[in-house]
């Protein structure tokens, strides 16, 4: 086992370190001068010294090797660079964000859970019956729904339509709870459908495979009430691909987090993104695409050592 | 011990797959899109491009049936213009990918050893960004346009095939045909080429139809946040964004585009589904498009 996990931390550092390259690759992508595009307003673009300066305030007139290996020590020390057009440190505005997006994460999790797993679980008892085959439809287009359009539609529907929600905005908790979690119903529900739609079909599919098994027709054979069948015996397997869904989700909340929060108006990570690609602040876009793929790469690892946990075949590979 | 890898025989695989329910219906789809891309001008009476400032965001009418956008443009025009720049994308993306990730994979299931270990690796390593993000960024770093995003999108795309490809290679690199060929003193490249390939393409095939989904998908994304195909151009994104703005006075403007992107979407998954099941009965499990959005 422990040869296993320090074989997966490896291969986990040299990944970070191809991801840390890709990430430095694609900013540098960035054609013409990120100076000149960003500080236009800021600064006088006409006078040769003080772009000099900004320039070689921000390290990019040093070589392009030089400028990586300097990214790479201060990315290791925490110094994550300014923004271009705040000029805040990018580590501060991360934290300033992080918690409402993790929020949203919670919120997003939550959905997919009361959402998906009793569904799945209905759909699988009532195998090919209406409410399977229209469950599994629901989910179909769950999977398929662009988030984007999902939210545009709840947003009509229950902000225009019916007025019975804010339409976006985000208030904290400390000024105003109740409408905290009102401004925070839609876009989590919003985030979590694809989630919620793929744990319903794992579920159901897991556990039909279940109750195929051998000791489950000797569960319900020797008279134990198919409530305890369901809940003691067939419960626990389902878990392992419920529990692979729900982590694997989170890596790629994220992604889902850039357009709900860009249309819902919420001050998180997500915007923090979009904001920053749309301004070409390159200190931020590489922070972001950092962040984005370290934390893909986390729940990878923990999922793999999970599973090795779980499963001793998994160790040997 | 794995079953046999069943061949990909054209007319019984469509047979197989039209005879069931819902890839029936993603292939409909995708037929009725496909034709109305090809034959828009034909079908829309109205010129996607010509704007009629008088007569922003009406509401559905005779003329247009779906009223119009906010630069008086023919809404129903918009839509099925749409679906050129939201297919070519998807194909193109999905070509480019499918031969990088082909070729990346096939060397590295071949070779073996460190040359696997590294080019793996490095797949490991774009895996790590989702889709939509890593596409957004790189197509806000190297500019605007549509052909800029299926860069974007190819550049990530390749590493789903790559990873599959090399999974089969290595399972049907053992079989004793290949064995056989080597014994005979066939050269590397044409064994590769012609006996390991073409039997390790099954799972590629659905992997590249659920790849067009996800490429529509994340093509929209990047258009409804202002990257993609320039302004004039009609696409699917771009119209849900403009009508987003608009939302209260006209919300059939933001309910179509996405609508077509969602319908877009669901064939293309209906119908790997349907070939996961048709090509390899022991992958009968109901996951589809398990990734991200």
């Amino acid at each position: 086992m422990h040869k296993y996990i320090a074989k997966r931390l490896l291969y986990s550092l040299i990944i970070l370190l191809l991801v840390i390259l890709i990430v430095f690759i694609v900013v540098r992508l960035i054609p013409g001068d990120p100076i000149r595009a960003t500080m236009q307003q800021n600064i006088d673009l006409t006078d040769q010294k003080i772009v000099e300066e900004v320039r070689s305030q921000y390290g990019l007139n040093k070589p392009i090797h030089i400028q990586f290996c300097d990214w790479l020590w201060d990315l290791l020390r925490g110094n994550w660079g300014r923004s271009l057009q705040t000029g805040d440190t990018v580590l501060s505005m991360f934290w300033q964000r992080f918690p409402i997006t993790l929020e949203l994460f919670a919120g997003a999790t939550f959905w997919a859970w009361i959402i998906g797993f009793p569904l799945g679980v209905l759909s699988a008892l009532k195998k090919n019956s209406f409410i399977d085959v229209s469950l599994t439809s629901i989910a179909l287009i769950g999977v398929s729904i662009p988030s984007f359009w999902e939210g545009i539609l709840f947003i009509y529907l229950f902000s225009v339509y019916f007025r019975i929600l804010p339409p976006s905005g985000f208030s904290h908790f400390f000024e105003d709870p109740w409408l905290h979690f009102e401004s925070l119903i839609m876009p989590t529900f919003v985030m979590g459908t694809h989630t919620a739609s793929l744990l319903g079909r794992y579920v159901r599919s897991s556990l039909l495979e279940v109750l195929n098994q051998d000791y489950i027709r000797t569960a319900v054979a020797k008279g134990l009430p198919r409530r305890v069948v369901i809940q003691k015996h067939a419960g626990r397997p389902t878990m392992v691909p419920v529990a692979t869904v729900i982590s694997l989700s989170w890596g790629h909340f994220l992604a889902g987090a850039f357009l709900v929060e860009y249309i819902f108006a919420i001050p998180g990570l997500g915007r923090m993104g979009v904001e920053a690609i749309f301004a070409r602040d390159f200190p931020v876009i590489q922070a972001t695409l950092m962040m984005v793929a370290v934390n893909v790469l986390l729940v990878n690892l923990a999922v793999d050592i999970f599973y090795g946990f779980l499963d001793p075949r998994i160790r040997l590979y | 011990m794995r079953p046999l890898i069943p061949k990909v025989r054209s007319g019984s695989l469509i047979a197989t797959l039209l005879r069931q329910r819902l890839p029936f219906i993603g292939i409909l789809i995708i037929c009725m899109l496909t034709l109305m891309a090809v034959i828009a001008p034909f079908i829309s009476s109205h010129n996607p491009y010509s704007q009629d400032l008088y007569r922003v965001l009406e509401k559905p009418s005779q003329t247009h049936w779906l009223g119009t956008d906010n630069l008086g443009r023919d809404l129903l025009a918009r839509v099925i213009y749409g679906s050129r720049i939201s297919l070519y994308a998807g194909l193109v993306s999905m070509a480019i990918s499918a031969v990088i990730g082909i070729l990346v994979g096939l060397i590295a299931g071949y070779c073996g050893g460190a040359v696997d270990n590294i080019l793996m690796r490095i797949t490991d390593a774009f895996m790590c960004f989702p889709y939509f993000i890593f596409v957004l960024a790189l197509a806000a770093a190297i500019g605007p346009g549509i052909n800029n995003v299926i860069i974007s999108l190819s550049l990530l795309g390749w590493t789903g095939f790559a990873r599959i490809i090399r999974g089969q290679v290595l399972l049907v690199r053992e079989m004793p045909y290949i064995e056989a060929a080597r014994a005979i003193g066939m050269p590397e490249y044409k064994i590769m080429f012609r006996h390991i390939l073409p039997n390790s393409l099954a799972p590629v095939i659905v992997a590249a139809s659920i790849f067009i989904g996800r490429a529509i998908l994340t093509e929209s994304g990047t258009a409804f946040l202002g990257l993609g195909a320039e302004p004039p151009t009609a696409s699917w994104g771009k119209e849900l964004r403009a009508g987003f703005t608009h939302l209260e006075r006209a919300p059939l403007f933001s309910v179509t585009p996405g609508f077509m992107i969602t319908l877009a979407v669901m064939a293309f998954n209906f119908l790997g589904d349907g070939l996961r099941d048709a090509l390899d009965p022991r992958l009968r499990r109901g996951n589809i498009a398990c990734e991200e959005k």
